[in-house]
């Protein structure tokens, strides 16, 4: 079964005119960059592999997957129709994306995704979002997603811990690896520097726009939030913080990690005078 | 099962053994120290002890965290060359096995906990609790001294306490409404009558009811400074360290705003909520 994976993975890659990895964590805006990477792909096809697991085939792993415009799961469906497409000659553009922050050991054993090398992609991009509205989304996600227990106990709290020691990795590796590295919140907030991440991706500018609200990675308790992107408060979501003990806690020890405050100033400086402000009113 | 090369091995220990028992606790709950008196009074001159082994995996493969020097025969092939010698020498040794991950509530119903062996091969099952105010500063200051070297108070220390405390109050429910003999530490170390009672509960002769010396399981080379033996005093009272322990508060804060675990707490050391609260006050 592996074997015919690795034949599609093989044909899959000789016939992508361009692959890139996406790395982000969970609320992080990842799949509004993605949709935006697609529309100024440059190619009437691509291939989107969402959500893959390290280590293995994404072609195995991944979530679901998006080919011709069409978002399906399955892997045995998925090979099926690549290996169809594949045979009547489609080129498409590869995306394959990843959901639990980029993973600097096995980028190192060059060993991400089973079937591919490193040098397979031309680039690898990592997406941060500003840990002041991070942070909120994030415990938006825990809470709903574990309603039997305790809304601000410690069973979230250990849950909401594990995303911040993630989100803390991956933001180190953001700042400091040299990859490609997108910020949300810049993303979001500015047209020119889109403009700018386009050229860094060495891609044409076709849609700039930010595009519809992505259905990924919401899960059914978010299905209120399938607005137009425009109207999303995405650069104030901090402002739900105040007054709640539970998250002021998370930031008063947020504050106490120098390594991790030192990257986090360089990679969203105002971020530093808002925790202060959060922890000093409670 | 992956260890089912032991299983048959382990049958003949479970039949020959003149007693055998688990014990169930999380770290820093003097897990060791219970463990000991029970070797001290277990009645047989032989006692075999197989320090924290992992859920669902044979009970002679170490556990993850089994400290070198007091296990020298880590290897599972080795220790079973070592105890079949035994068994053939005619010894039937009291056999005790220790979980240090808390009371494994899933797989307990399945009889899968100690491949190799059924529940009922076991004469007990114990679990270990510590109060909560007391606990806490022990476990902090474990994982602050094995993580001398990053920020003392930064969020991995906090991650990392953070999935302890959830562990606690998993085993803390467990034991609440155990039907197996449940040891609080903190009375086991302040009453000697509590202990008689215990080894009663244990069906355990009375040989030696001391507290016995600090042991060095569960140490390891990272906090010897933990090493030194503590004073009953000191066992029972380290919540009092709490209160200029800065790093503990939001801990402390977050404790008291789960309902599930103030419930808990409330039904085994109500005297921790009252202390809690006077800190946070």
């Amino acid at each position: 079964m592996s074997t015919a994976f690795d034949t599609i993975s093989r044909d899959l890659k000789a016939a992508a005119p361009a692959a890139l990895r996406v790395y982000g964590v969970r609320r992080s805006g990842q799949h509004a960059v993605i949709n935006w990477i697609l529309r100024n792909c440059g190619h009437d096809n691509h291939v989107f592999l969402n959500n893959c697991r390290t280590g293995e085939s994404p072609i195995l792993s991944c979530a679901q997957f998006e080919i011709e415009g069409v978002r399906k799961r399955g892997a045995k469906v998925l090979a099926k129709t690549l290996a169809k497409r594949l045979e009547q000659g489609m080129r498409p553009f590869v995306l394959i994306s990843y959901e639990l922050g980029f993973p600097a050991q096995a980028y190192a054993e060059n060993n991400i995704a089973t079937g591919f090398e490193n040098t397979d992609f031309d680039f690898e991009v990592l997406i941060t979002r500003s840990f002041v509205n991070w942070l909120p989304s994030y415990m938006r996600l825990i809470r709903d997603k574990n309603n039997a227990v305790p809304e601000d106990g410690i069973d979230n709290l250990r849950h909401i811990m594990l995303g911040i020691q993630r989100y803390k990795a991956h933001l180190a590796d953001a700042v400091t690896s040299g990859h490609i590295w997108v910020s949300y919140d810049d993303w979001f907030a500015d047209p020119v520097y889109r403009l700018r991440k386009l050229g860094e991706l060495k891609l044409v500018e076709s849609d700039n726009s930010r595009g519809e609200i992505q259905k990924y990675g919401r899960g059914s308790s978010f299905s209120g939030t399938s607005i137009p992107a425009a109207d999303l408060d995405i650069g104030a979501r901090w402002k739900t913080l105040v007054g709640d003990p539970f998250a002021i806690n998370i930031l008063r020890q947020t504050r106490e990690d120098r390594a991790f405050m030192k990257n986090l100033i360089k990679a969203h400086p105002e971020d530093a005078a808002i925790i202060e402000g959060l922890v000093k009113d409670e | 099962m992956a260890d089912i090369e032991y299983d048959a091995f382990c049958r003949e220990l479970g039949t020959v053994a003149s007693g055998m028992m688990r014990v169930f606790g999380i770290r820093r709950s003097g897990q060791h120290a219970i463990i000991d008196w029970m070797l001290r009074n277990c009645g047989q001159k032989k006692s075999v002890f197989l320090n924290n082994r992992r859920v669902g995996q044979s009970p002679l493969r170490a556990g993850m965290l089994a400290a070198k020097k007091h296990d020298s025969t880590r290897n599972a092939d080795a220790l079973q060359a070592k105890l079949a010698r035994k068994l053939a020498r005619g010894q039937k040794p009291f056999v005790l096995i220790s979980y240090e991950s808390g009371f494994p509530v899933q797989r307990y119903p399945a009889g899968d906990v100690s491949p190799g062996f059924d529940n009922s091969d076991f004469d007990r099952d114990v679990l270990i609790t510590r109060r909560f105010v007391n606990w806490l500063p022990s476990y902090i200051r474990l994982v602050q001294a094995q993580n001398a070297d990053g920020a003392p108070e930064g969020l991995d220390n906090f991650k990392k306490i953070s999935m302890e405390i959830e562990g606690y109050k998993a085993h803390l429910i467990a034991a609440n409404s155990s039907p197996h003999v449940v040891i609080s530490y903190d009375d086991w170390a302040e009453r000697p009558e509590y202990r008689r009672q215990k080894l009663a509960a244990l069906g355990l002769p009375e040989v030696d009811n001391g507290l016995g010396r600090v042991q060095p399981y569960g140490g390891g080379s990272s906090f010897s400074g933990l090493a030194k033996a503590p004073q009953v005093r000191e066992i029972a009272a380290r919540w009092k360290t709490l209160r200029d322990n800065a790093f503990a508060k939001p801990f402390l804060e977050i404790a008291v705003s789960d309902t599930e675990f103030v419930a808990a707490l409330d039904a085994r050391y109500p005297e921790d909520l009252k202390i809690i609260h006077d800190i946070l006050a």
